[in-house]
């Protein structure tokens, strides 16, 4: 009760508290991804990986939960403060929680794979993509949390040539002499990058975009 | 900074609204009294059956659309001798009933969704079912025994013997200068005749009343609503007894128990709260309300010396907290008013016509068609 009573006073108003769930979706995915590529491309030994991982996605479902019940709270509360902010988030912490999604679909194609993939192999296909996901997390929090045009701009411009990468990947493994459960999995991963790309790139460019263009960056992207 | 003049401006500006509310209540207090013995007496009579009170109170309050402007003015005329104390109680029942038709309306704005349109009924309409209930119950009982008004009158009594008497006397001191100016400006200078000078001295105060809560609850909660969004979670989802307390303060403050059920029909309405968790503050909103009128009957009491104004206030809250206490604390009993807003809902959901003839039907039809047939057979 003294809690409470005290949380009136020093408490955090919405968008402080929606915006400090919001970054901790973002920092529990970037968490499970991180895990998952150790797991997937450099064979690290992560004990319980599969409970972990499902435990994190399950938080991060539960934040989308309470951010959106926030936002009908303060909606219901105030109805014309914050209504853009409240439309944006309600649309971004759903590509969240979609890149959680991803994230455990790549830890479920670490349980497909026959043999660890090698570094090399992945390489021969990814280059490095999977560190530059890992640095397009912290752009992405970057320019949603400090609303920085900049990062927004420059995550647009990444995702284009990491979807044309990835779509080049799926042509190669295509027409290449991989095992089939070899090519299967390295096409379920360039497929899963792909999209975890596009719902970050959603979520940086919430920034520059008109509401009505969410998730739309690309045809933008084209006009300008 | 800016926001710190802003909020600073707000808290100046309420505390003015409340200062004029004060002087509204003692200036219709004295427009009364000009009225002489025969406006009382006819008055009186007309309200002297307790069921064309209990209808005035529903119909005068759904008009309105607020039970604090309502009661003020019942504490304003029994303050100034117009309208007794057990004259006054059925229709402070009445206009308890009538208060809840906000948050109906309210509820009518999810039309368009079935499923929250449902939900958002029976958000609104279990505040209706409670107030039903409690004047279902203590209304007999308190034709039969009295026993509101003689509760009530102990506690005025013990807070005059207390001091309640000398606790007034600072509103009167301050609001005294602006009524006996006011007075003076219409009786001393206008060249009217008494009778209409007090009839445009009460539209007056009327209007001023009006004003003044009007302004007064649209700047108090907009000074608290932002801190009330960071406990809303401990209200919402800890146990009935805070959210019973959470309602009660913040209506309180806000002065007005429809914007508070108002607030929580679309919450329900979207699903993240059921009609059980917005119950409990729905019976604090409604303890909280009584609070405008208990603060207008210490000013209708300093400027007309006449005990009888708090006895009314207190008999309005004693009602609602006797009427929280019978149905909340048993299961079987809270469920009542929760069940039969929930199966309102359903009637709702299946012909979304019934709600309005509930509306209508339960607050103006009703009322007016009771009224009428009283005053035939009378």
């Amino acid at each position: 009760m003294l809690k409470s009573l005290l949380g009136f006073w020093k408490g955090k108003d919405f968008l402080a508290q929606v915006l400090g769930e919001f970054r901790d979706m973002l920092d529990d995915t970037k968490g499970m991804y991180q895990m998952v590529c150790r797991t997937l491309l450099d064979h690290a030994e992560e004990p319980d990986l599969k409970k972990k991982i499902y435990e994190i996605d399950s938080k991060v479902n539960s934040l989308q939960k309470d951010i959106r019940t926030r936002i009908v709270e303060h909606l219901s509360l105030q109805p014309t403060v914050d209504v853009t902010t409240c439309l944006l988030l309600m649309s971004v912490v759903k590509d969240a929680e979609r890149v959680g999604d991803y994230c455990k679909n790549l830890y479920e194609v670490t349980e497909l794979l026959e043999r660890p993939i090698d570094r090399s192999l992945f390489s021969q296909y990814f280059d490095d993509l999977d560190a530059e996901i890992l640095t397009l997390f912290d752009q992405t929090k970057d320019a949603f949390i400090e609303a920085d045009e900049d990062k927004a701009r420059s995550a647009w411009t990444y995702e284009k040539k990491i979807a044309k990468g990835c779509d080049h990947i799926l042509t190669q493994i295509a027409k290449s002499s991989l095992s089939v459960n070899e090519a299967v999995c390295l096409a379920m991963v360039a497929r899963h990058f792909k999209r975890i790309v596009a719902h970050l790139v959603n979520i940086a460019t919430s920034v520059i975009l008109p509401i009505s263009e969410l998730d739309y960056f690309d045809e933008r992207r084209d006009q300008e | 900074m800016k926001t710190k003049i802003g909020t600073l401006t707000k808290i100046v500006l309420a505390v003015s609204f409340l200062y004029f509310f004060l002087v509204s209540i003692g200036l219709m207090g004295a427009a009364f009294k000009g009225f002489g013995k025969g406006f009382a007496e006819n008055l009186i009579s007309t309200t002297s059956n307790p069921f064309v009170g209990l209808f005035i109170g529903v119909l005068a309050t759904s008009v309105i659309q607020s039970s604090s402007t309502t009661t003020s003015i019942v504490v304003g005329m029994v303050g100034s001798g117009v309208l007794t104390v057990g004259n006054a109680v059925p229709i402070i029942m009445g206009a308890n009933i009538g208060t809840t038709v906000t948050n109906t309306i309210v509820s009518l704005g999810h039309v368009t969704r079935r499923d929250e349109f449902r939900r958002a009924i029976s958000a609104a309409t279990v505040h209706d079912f409670f107030n039903l209930i409690c004047v279902a119950v203590l209304f007999p009982l308190e034709l039969a025994t009295g026993i509101l008004q003689r509760m009530a009158t102990c506690m005025s009594g013990a807070f005059a013997n207390f001091g309640g008497v000398k606790f007034t006397s600072p509103i009167k001191t301050i609001t005294k200068p602006v009524i006996d100016s006011l007075e003076y400006l219409l009786i001393g200078v206008s060249s009217l005749s008494n009778n209409i000078t007090y009839i445009v001295m009460l539209i007056l105060s009327v209007l001023i009343l009006f004003f003044c809560l009007f302004f007064i609850v649209k700047l108090m909660k907009s000074l608290v609503v932002k801190k009330v969004e960071m406990i809303l979670d401990e209200v919402l989802r800890k146990n009935a007894l805070i959210g019973i307390l959470g309602g009660m303060i913040f209506t309180a403050i806000i002065q007005s128990s429809s914007v508070t059920t108002s607030l929580l029909v679309p919450m329900v309405a979207a699903g993240i709260i059921t009609v059980e968790v917005a119950f409990p503050i729905t019976i604090g909103a409604n303890i909280g309300t009584t609070g405008t009128a208990i603060l207008a009957s210490f000013a209708s009491a300093g400027a007309t010396g006449n005990m009888s104004a708090i006895v009314i206030a207190f008999v309005h809250f004693l009602f609602n907290l006797t009427g929280a206490l019978l149905i909340y604390p048993i299961k079987a009993v809270r469920m009542v008013p929760i069940n039969l807003a929930k199966a309102l809902g359903d009637l709702a959901h299946r012909k979304r016509g019934y709600a309005v003839v509930y509306v209508l039907g339960l607050f103006f039809f009703l009322p007016t068609l009771l009224i009428l047939i009283s005053k035939c057979l009378k």
